[in-house]
């Protein structure tokens, strides 16, 4: 039993950015252990047989955009601990109830093929997604400038000129970082398909449509994102099975099934956490993965903190634009849709936009969710079985999705066990509405997976798997709150290194990266990347 | 990624992770290739009805802890690994509120005497006089399972029965009993009788099973007083394995179906696994079973026609066959016999739903032959001693059923199974504890033998991978020819519960196997002299 257990670094969570953090520090040197409430890691880096076995869910993060810039996967080398994906040669389409054409965005190496697909219902937005495209390919690199450093208030009140430099012959100006998503999407593209397409793909990037300030991702990020989406062979979970298994290579100890009830401040400083299993010291820092408000509400605690950090770390919000559910479906064949004839691509599509005809249904839906009501049904689905066969049976499927929903709160434990009973079918009946076959008969079974049970799980409080709401003000510099933004959580040796930390939500890991680099300076350990890489 | 290695091993079931740690111990470059994405089979835990409360699907109780060569050689308990021991380890409930039996830790005679005396002193007497004879039998034990099955054994363990037990009244010739009669010659009272006939079944021996009779003398009496639970739940042990594995630089490829073992010329060579090949200098064990491997991977054309016809007979079920039961709680069970001794409300593994031996035989004869058993379980409530298994104040509960085993129902019958058995089984629950209402139940799932063959391939639902009778057991398992762990092709070897001493968390079958490649290629041998296996 390890009781009083001292090492120089304690991470308290082990959801990938704490493995992320906790790799870097013992391959600089320090003795470190993650302490996980749960009994595996990965936090929603999650991949279970939740409905029958041998069919396989990914009941979080589901599709994989930040692979071809995440440090970790190099300079650990997780493709020799079992890290494998695979690129869906159709990655984002949306199909229609009336069997209208559908839209089918391709890989990079086929996006020619997204013209003539967009053309069917407008030339115009087809050469300006391309155009789109050709100047984001290379985004890549400035992404990860951006997001794998430490925010930096002045680069980032840059954006507008980023934008203008990179698109201004498109008509576009500084002041576009300032727009909505979906003014943005409105200014851009004049189909209702196309739009509708877009509205829904912002939202499942985590940007809401009416939030000012953040139209800009419809510009850079979308564009170059759609085209390199991986889906991690074996389930989302092999990822944090790789991350953990770094860790263990560079002498991490993980210890799950304890958490972490207290965090110890002595003279100013963290030395420490409680867990039920006794104390655990840490001769230079304790990290959280775990959010902000909790570590410092709840686990450090107002005897220790300055008034005004303890007042934004209570303001801090949770939904409603990150809070979702997870239908899960065992299938005997993969949707066939209505649009199909027109494009046969769009039954091979990685991610299908399924359940609105034009962008109002889009909208409502979004209003709906954000505003508490439970929207009519519509998700974004997934077939992962169509390219990795380990995930279901033989010539069976697993099919998921995601739902935008009303914040865990806005519910009683009595109506989401009564939605968990009846969405179900009322998204079947959708379903049907689109792809012919996606009857009662075509399902093995189905589950769903809703926000209050994810609050549950993992601690993702409301259900909002980017634990913080992104608006401009829990964002960039701001994120989680402007005192804090730099990781440093206001005591000594306490650092953040989860998702209400900069920049956010989403599989990169890069509020644990970032939190080694700060780590680093005021630890003076080495730089976590080979020299010449810009982040 | 490395194609290939000096050692593949099929499955990352316990056994195969064991297998692999001592191989690359010994230095060669092993690689386990698994087909689900978690390590581990039936050393599994999740929670699939409502997060926060873990199940134990398959694996619950830990008997072997302090006898597993591989807790020890690798230092398990410094990758995570950690236990509990209860203090009340096994007891039964009844509805009429009569007192309960419980059996107590090693340490706790007194209190099991006086639990058993309640209805027998001469039970009681019987049960202590020979817990004390088996406080050190875990050496033995351990010496018997962690070596290779050899010709006699169960004739040497009817003659050890006969040293230990003789005074009693115990013949050599008892070992031939099935252990319903062994448990009917030493116990007079019902209540001791039916508890013991489902401890029986649920440590897998069948109670009509002939030749099984001594284990009600040796295993039995010796387990109950050393079962732990995994703290955090059971995959904890195959995680420790499994960074025991990467200790040693095994490579752990999950995800990865092996669709065919690659003979040339007589040997062993390689798999294809997802279409491509990974090769083997030295050796391949396979974690699966023989029937699987022999007909499937390997194919008959490299066989002689006797090994295929042993295959092929090869038996899954019907004794191992479970369903597990998953109850998210507000309220631990309060059992109308707590008035009389309240250690029944914590105690680690508790039977209900029997008031009679005849229930309790009628039962697992039911479940043996076919047919949907009246509702009765073996349950556990882990969260009592390990509260990070569900939500602060509530409780995870599971069971395990004895079923038909999968084909003995059609798909559609196990999904009705799945939706109604547990209202059944909470209605006569109830009976016993009158707490457990549908109101303290929070939600609730059935995990079904068809469900377990499709999550491990655990054929007919049959945790052993193979039927535990005398026909298959000790140098008969798998089968004659194939006991010694070699599958007849060379460099290719079993590793997994269908091989000696069969299913159990004791990961013996992956020591063996060890032992035996470790002869046929020059390997240091695992025996540590002071453990003496």
């Amino acid at each position: 039993m390890a009781l009083n257990e001292t090492y120089d670094a304690i991470i308290v969570g082990a959801g990938h950015n704490g493995l992320c953090l906790a790799a870097y520090l013992a391959r600089a040197g320090l003795s470190t252990c993650i302490l996980e409430r749960r009994h595996e890691e990965g936090g929603g880096v999650n991949t279970e047989e939740a409905v029958l076995s041998g069919f396989r869910h990914n009941m979080h993060a589901s599709y994989m955009e930040f692979f071809d810039i995440i440090p970790m996967i190099p300079d650990f080398e997780l493709e020799n601990s079992g890290l494998r994906s695979l690129t869906p040669e159709n990655q984002a389409g949306i199909v229609f109830s009336d069997g209208r054409p559908p839209i089918v965005l391709h890989r990079n190496d086929r996006h020619e093929l997204d013209h003539a697909s967009i053309a069917q219902y407008s030339k115009a937005d087809a050469d300006t997604w391309m155009e789109l495209k050709k100047r984001t390919l290379d985004f890549g690199d400035m992404l990860a400038i951006g997001i794998y450093n430490p925010p930096d208030a002045e680069t980032l009140a840059m954006q507008g000129m980023l934008l203008e430099g990179m698109f201004g012959d498109m008509g576009v100006r500084a002041h576009f970082a300032t727009k909505t998503p979906r003014a943005v999407i409105d200014e851009l593209y004049e189909s209702d398909e196309m739009r509708t397409l877009l509205y829904r793909t912002s939202v499942e990037f985590g940007v809401p449509l009416d939030q000012a300030d953040t139209g800009g991702q419809i510009l850079t990020s979308i564009p170059w994102q759609v085209g390199r989406w991986r889906m991690v062979l074996g389930g989302s979970h092999t990822l944090a099975k790789a991350m953990t298994q770094a860790c263990y290579k560079e002498g991490v100890e993980l210890i799950e099934n304890t958490e972490v009830e207290k965090i110890l401040v002595e003279g100013g400083r963290a030395v420490g956490v409680v867990t039920r299993r006794g104390e655990f010291r840490a001769r230079k820092l304790v990290a959280c993965n775990a959010d902000v408000q909790q570590v410092l509400v709840d686990l450090v605690g107002p005897e220790h903190l300055d008034p005004l950090i303890y007042k934004r770390a209570k303001d801090f919000r949770y939904g409603p634009s990150g809070v979702l559910a997870t239908p899960a479906l065992c299938l005997y064949d993969p949707p066939a849709y209505k649009s199909a004839r027109w494009d046969p691509d769009i039954d091979r599509c990685f991610y299908t936009v399924v359940g609105y005809d034009q962008p109002e249904d889009v909208l409502r839906y979004i209003h709906d969710a954000h505003g508490g009501r439970l929207p009519e049904p519509a998700a974004g689905t997934w077939v992962n079985t169509l390219w990795d066969r380990s995930q279901a049976p033989p010539g069976r499927h697993s099919a998921t999705g995601w739902f935008f929903f009303p914040m865990a709160s806005y519910f009683s434990a009595e109506e989401w066990a009564e939605i968990r009973e009846t969405y179900m079918e009322d998204f079947l009946a959708v379903w049907g509405d689109f792809a012919p076959n996606m009857t009662h008969d075509n399902v093995i079974a189905m589950k769903l997976y809703t926000p209050d049970l994810m609050e549950r799980k993992n601690l993702m409080w409301e259900g909002d798997c980017l634990l913080g709401e992104m608006s401009t003000d829990q964002m960039g510099a701001n994120r989680p709150f402007p005192e804090v933004s730099d990781y440093r959580l206001s005591i000594d040796g306490l650092y953040n290194c989860g998702p209400s930390g900069y920049p956010g939500g989403g599989v990169h890991s890069a509020p644990g990266y970032n939190a080694y680099k700060i780590i680093a300076q005021d630890l003076d350990l080495p730089a976590p990347g080979p020299e010449g890489r810009a982040y | 990624m490395q194609k290939t290695y000096d050692a593949i091993v099929i499955g990352a079931g316990h056994n195969g992770l064991c297998l692999a740690a001592y191989l690359a111990r010994a230095g060669l470059s092993t690689c386990v290739v698994e087909r689900r994405h978690e390590e581990g089979g039936g050393a599994n835990t999740e929670d699939p009805v409502v997060p926060g409360f873990r199940f134990n699907l398959h694996a619950n109780y830990m008997e072997f802890f302090d006898i597993m060569p591989m807790v020890e050689d690798f230092g398990l308990e410094n990758c995570g690994l950690r236990s509990i021991t209860p203090e009340n380890q096994a007891g039964i409930a009844f509805s009429d509120g009569r007192p309960p039996i419980v059996l107590h830790r090693k340490d706790l005679l007194d209190r099991t005497h006086a639990s058993i005396a309640r209805y027998s002193k001469t039970d009681a007497d019987t049960y202590v006089e020979i817990q004390k004879r088996t406080m050190d039998f875990g050496p033995i034990l351990g010496f018997g399972m962690y070596s290779p099955p050899f010709e006699g054994m169960a004739e040497g363990q009817a003659m050890l029965l006969e040293q230990m037990f003789g005074d009693m009244g115990v013949t050599a010739r008892d070992g031939v009993k099935t252990p319903k009669v062994m448990i009917d010659e030493l116990y007079e009272s019902d209540e001791m009788r039916t508890l013991l006939y489902r401890v029986s079944v649920e440590f897998g021996v069948g109670i009509d099973t002939a030749g099984f009779a001594g284990m009600i003398l040796t295993a039995l009496p010796w387990m109950i007083g050393c079962w732990r639970l995994a703290k955090g739940g059971t995959h904890t042990l195959a995680k420790a394995m499994t960074q025991a594995c990467y200790a040693h630089g095994v490579d752990l490829i999950e995800n990865t179906e092996v669709e065919k073992i690659i003979v040339e010329d007589g040997r062993a060579v390689g798999v294809v696994a997802r279409g491509s090949e990974i090769r083997a200098d030295k050796c391949i064990a396979t974690n699966a079973d023989p029937k699987q491997t022999l007909l499937d991977q390997v194919g008959a054309e490299h066989l002689p026609a006797n090994w295929v016809r042993r295959a092929k007979n090869f038996r899954h079920g019907p004794s191992h066959v479970l369903a597990t039961p998953m109850f998210c709680l507000y309220d631990a069970p309060d059992y109308k016999s707590a008035r009389w001794d309240p250690d029944i409300n914590m105690t680690h593994y508790t039977v209900v739903g029997y008031d009679t031996p005849d229930e309790a035989l009628r039962y697992i004869r039911d479940a043996y032959s076919g047919t949907l058993p009246a509702p009765a379980a073996g349950t556990w409530v882990n969260s009592l001693w390990d509260p990070s298994q569900a939500p602060p104040g509530r409780h995870a509960a599971t069971g395990w059923y004895f079923f038909p085993q999968a084909s003995a129902l059609t798909a559609d019958e196990w999904t009705d199974v799945r939706e109604t058995f547990n209202d059944r089984f909470l209605t006569r629950w109830t009976e016993f504890a009158p707490n457990m209402t549908r109101d303290n139940v929070i939600a609730d799932a059935l995990y079904t033998p068809d469900q377990m063959e499709r999550k491990n391939y655990m054929w007919e639902g049959d945790f052993s991978n193979g039927e535990i009778s005398l026909d298959q057991m000790y140098a008969n398992r798998p089968f004659p020819e194939a006991s010694d762990y070699r599958l007849h092709v060379d460099g290719l070897y079993l590793c997994g519960p269908s091989a000696y001493p069969g299913g159990g968390m004791h990961a013996a079958a992956g020591y063996n196997a060890y032992k035996v490649i470790a002869e046929d290629l020059g390997l240091p041998s695992p025996v540590v002299t002071e453990r003496g296996y």
